[in-house]
């Protein structure tokens, strides 16, 4: 067999494809999930394959096997065929240049090369040191994707990337209470692309026993009074807030009605770009260069190489996430924002890595500046309205702050606004020694539903006069 | 497109991985798959889509602890790279073990199931594209724009062990889920059936478009308590996250689950009744969970009454119950444990529009965004309206309203139900699933708490 992306351009092209794309797939992903002394879940996953995509007067799209290659470019060609009838009467690509080259993730430890005897001696230590609890987990997740994108302009692109993340979460119980309390975020903890050298360097071991503190504190903890606090969201929720009310809307495709049916769709329209997002400090922007994060690359799935596109700068609306077709539609440069989940998907607009610019100064000296109002760190709960503006957020624990210094702790904090006027109130954003990205695994959109990995740099920041429920 | 996929072909290769035991208790099971999507925005065709993939798990036994692998590629070496991953994990697993695989009598006798269609199999393009174009036709008649997705897919799946154990079964799956857009306003209409010859997507498109006509210039209204009818895809909606939070058997084993300790208590109102209807679904029914072991119906709460959670062999045997067939591995978004298939509310007595029995409410068709981790053990939730809410007075429509989100503690909430329409739903969740299905009926339910007004 010759080589099946050679043969699927090859047969593209034949087709008459105005654009032919050829992406191999093959991701290797490890979870690793530890409860009470025992491993719950040890899953292993190798899996590979070809998709094609295809533009003739609509857009198709085949998934399989590699030694398809050439059935699924005539597949792709088919499909495309047959929803021209139905699609854009122009659907406009652009041209981009053919670039070839390799990208690679930084990785000092290859966490396949680290045995699960290794990665249980982290977490089974980490989980014990929580202390007494209804439920101590943790976690580890490992992942390599390699890919290699051909076009029939030309692009020759190979990448390979290696994620991991881990994390520690502590559930407290007494009778109909229940508090959990996680380090450094739950789930798949702070995924960044890095090797195993991040798992170690989270330190689990060591921030576990504060972890199951915490959990039974917020036990005996208060409920958080209602009504109108300034509040400080550590890193780890600021980057959801920034996910779910800049990352989403922002996304170009959104916003042209086509995710209408799951996700919905977006108040920044093309109307809006100029608009007020957010305060002066706020300069909200997508970087898929970004070394080290979990939305990064060299070249997104359309072979555009990885850009910096700004968002909101100074508080001001003024671009979208994007690829080839969206940007033509919505006037806007390209972002390099097409990204599918695996090789059974179809590219769509994805974030990258959508991060919020430092301010200046620690934590400890905004902390020291607010005269009364909380700390709310790491997520518990989320919901937003499909425009992207009502949103609510439940966080783990709520920090009281009063005089400039920490005096207590309150539990089941939720916070709700609406997305300009919350970042409106953005008085304060901590420097560059505070930030650091935070990437989340289970980005979900699309439809069927792709989940994809992202991340969102930021420092702690504060909002005034926010509603606590 | 190849040949659907075939039970045989799937239960011969679950044979293959057994063969590669080598004194190992091992279980293999298969999943061939088709899916064709057509994806709808913005009033076209976004693009049309086909993928085939056969994914075989592998799951190793050593002292009593597992390991499992996944795979794609069905070679030899393939296998057999997957079978020594499996094998690696299970010899470094902790824990008190105690895992067995089952054999014929321990998976039980299953109910025999059928919901295979071969024209939904082999599917019909042209057909199916002249459907998507009189779909968009009929909203674009009404003024309206559709975006949305048809999928069809076609499964055959193969468990077999070295117990001895070998099943296997087919399935197909259509589904639309379609947005009108008028204006600024949007309607909903979404269906899930087995075969496409039920499954009439210019009937949605043209329910869907009447929808967001209707919904166009919404009113505000304060937040507050209002009495409700909530339409299928809304209920549904709250079925889910109830499934996330309580009738799995991790939250119940953990004490976070509503149902844990609470057998036989009453937790809500004598109108609820939820359950999981296993291999007597009307719609995609399943004989048997991912390790061959035959499913069975759950009764999660019955009028009222704390019922049971789901559960697998594993989590059987440390609670001291019995396995109610639900055990499956999820690689791309693990949830250790056994979950739901599908989660049905009862359909009750009430025939005809319950809009009617409203003196002053709200029509609700669907949620967006609920999430069910503010207070899992109160079941409370938020979340937003979405694609139509209309004020009703006297039992007649009166104007739309601007999106509402609420916060609600639901068995409190269901607690308040009035009425319970007679007619299941199923418009299908998040995922699109060849087993299991959704369901519930409309529901009249009494001062139901909004928090909030969109904007």
């Amino acid at each position: 067999m010759g080589d099946p992306l050679a043969l699927a351009i090859d047969r593209l092209a034949a087709r008459g494809a105005r654009l032919g794309e050829v992406r191999s797939v093959e991701r290797e992903v490890e979870w690793l999930k530890v409860r009470g002394g025992r491993v719950e879940q040890s899953t292993h996953t190798v899996d590979r394959g070809l998709g094609v995509r295809a533009l003739t007067g609509g857009w198709g799209y085949a998934g399989g096997p590699a030694a398809d290659a050439a059935r699924l470019a005539d597949r792709a060609v088919d499909l495309a065929d047959a929803a021209a009838a139905g699609a854009y009467d122009t659907i406009d690509v652009g041209t981009n240049a053919p670039v070839t080259g390799e990208h690679r993730t930084p990785c000092e430890i290859d966490p396949f090369g680290v045995s699960l005897e290794d990665k249980l001696g982290v977490l089974l230590p980490a989980t014990a040191a929580m202390g007494d609890l209804a439920v101590a987990e943790g976690t580890i997740v490992a992942m390599r994707i390699r890919t290699r994108l051909r076009t029939t302009e030309g692009t020759d692109v190979t990448q390979e990337r290696v994620l991991t993340g881990a994390s520690v979460e502590a559930t407290a119980a007494d009778g109909g209470r229940v508090q959990r309390r996680s380090y450094p975020k739950s789930m798949e903890g702070n995924l960044v692309a890095r090797g195993f050298e991040h798992v170690l360097g989270e330190a689990l071991v060591e921030r576990a026993p504060e972890v199951g503190d915490e959990a039974r504190r917020l036990l005996a903890a208060e409920k958080v009074p209602s009504g109108e606090w300034d509040v400080i969201l550590d890193g780890a929720q600021l980057s959801l807030q920034i996910h779910e009310s800049c990352g989403h809307p922002t996304e170009g495709d959104r916003v042209l009605g086509e995710e209408m049916s799951l996700a919905g769709n977006s108040f920044l329209q093309p109307h809006m770009r100029g608009s007020r997002y957010g305060s002066e400090l706020v300069t909200l922007y997508a970087d898929g260069r970004d070394e080290g994060a979990a939305g990064g690359f060299g070249w997104d799935d359309e072979g555009t190489p990885a850009t910096r596109v700004d968002l909101v700068r100074r508080g001001e609306f003024v671009g979208w996430l994007s690829g080839r077709e969206s940007a033509a539609r919505l006037s806007t440069p390209q972002a390099a924002a097409m990204r599918a989940d695996s090789w059974s998907s179809i590219p769509i607009v994805r974030m990258t890595n959508v991060s919020l610019e430092p301010g200046a100064g620690t934590l400890d000296e905004l902390i020291a500046s607010t005269e009364r109002g909380l700390l709310l760190s790491r997520n518990r709960s989320w919901s937003i309205d499909q425009l992207r503006l009502n949103f609510q957020f439940g966080c783990e624990a709520a920090w009281e702050i009063r005089d400039g210094e920490i005096v207590g702790l309150f539990r089941d904090a939720v916070y709700t606004g609406s997305t300009p006027s919350f970042w409106g109130s953005c008085d304060a954003i901590c420097g560059p020694e505070e930030w650091r990205h935070w990437g989340w695994a289970f980005c979900g959109k699309g439809d069927p539903v792709q989940l994809i990995h992202v991340s969102h740099g930021c420092a702690p920041a504060r909002f005034r006069g926010v509603r606590i429920l | 497109m190849s040949a659907p996929p075939s039970p045989e072909r799937a239960l011969s290769l679950a044979a293959d991985v057994v063969r590669l035991a080598d004194g190992v208790p091992l279980q293999a099971t298969v999943r061939a798959g088709r899916r064709r999507v057509t994806r709808l925005g913005n009033g076209h065709v976004l693009h049309g889509a086909e993928v085939e993939e056969t994914r075989v798990m592998v799951r190793a036994v050593v002292d009593g602890r597992e390991g499992i692998s996944f795979t794609n590629d069905a070679s030899a070496d393939g296998l057999r790279a997957a079978r020594d991953r499996a094998v690696g994990a299970a010899r470094a697993a902790s824990g008190e073990g105690g895992i067995e695989l089952p054999g014929p009598a321990e998976a039980g006798a299953i109910v025999a199931v059928d919901h295979h269609d071969e024209a939904t199999a082999e599917g019909d393009p042209a057909a199916e594209g002249r459907q998507i174009a009189a779909a968009l036709d009929a909203a674009r008649r009404a003024d309206a724009t559709l975006a949305g997705v048809r999928v069809a897919m076609s499964e055959a799946r193969a468990v077999a062990n070295t117990a001895g154990l070998e099943r296997s079964d087919r399935a197909t799956m259509v589904q639309a889920r379609l947005i009108a857009t008028a204006g600024a306003a949007t309607g909903h209409a979404a269906q899930v059936a087995e075969r496409v010859a039920d499954l009439d997507v210019v009937a949605l498109a043209g329910d869907a478009a009447r929808t967001a006509r209707a919904a166009r210039d919404p009113h505000p209204l304060p937040p507050g308590r209002y009495d409700v009818v909530l339409e299928p895809p809304a209920v549904v909606e709250l079925l889910q996250w109830l499934s996330i939070i309580a009738f799995g058997s991790r939250s119940w084993e953990s004490g976070e689950s509503f149902l844990s300790g609470a057998s036989g208590d009453r937790i809500t109102g004598d109108r609820v009744t939820l359950y999981d209807p296993g291999p007597e679904a009307a719609l995609l029914p399943v004989a048997f969970d991912d390790e061959g072991v035959a499913r069975r119906p759950v009764t999660f709460v019955d009028r009222g009454v704390a019922g049971e959670a789901v559960h697998d062999r594993v989590s059987a045997a440390r609670g001291g119950c019995q396995s109610t067939g639900h055990w499956a591995v999820n690689d791309r978004f693990p949830s250790p444990g056994a979950h739901p298939a599908a989660v049905v509310f009862a359909a009750g007595a009430h025939a005809g529009d319950l809009t009617r029995e409203l003196a002053h409410g709200l029509h609700v068709r669907r949620f967006h965004y609920v999430n069910g981790f503010l207070d899992p053990k109160k079941a409370r939730m938020t979340g937003l309206t979405r694609d139509g809410v209309f004020e009703i007075r006297d039992g007649e429509r009166v104007r739309a309203v601007r999106d509402l989100r609420f916060t609600e503690d639901i068995l409190d909430a269901f607690a308040r139900i009035d009425a319970v329409g007679d007619t299941l739903g199923a418009p299908g969740g998040f995922w699109h699933h060849v087993a299991g299905c959704d369901a519930a009926p409309a529901i009249l339910l009494r001062d139901f708490e909004f928090t909030g007004v969109c904007e």
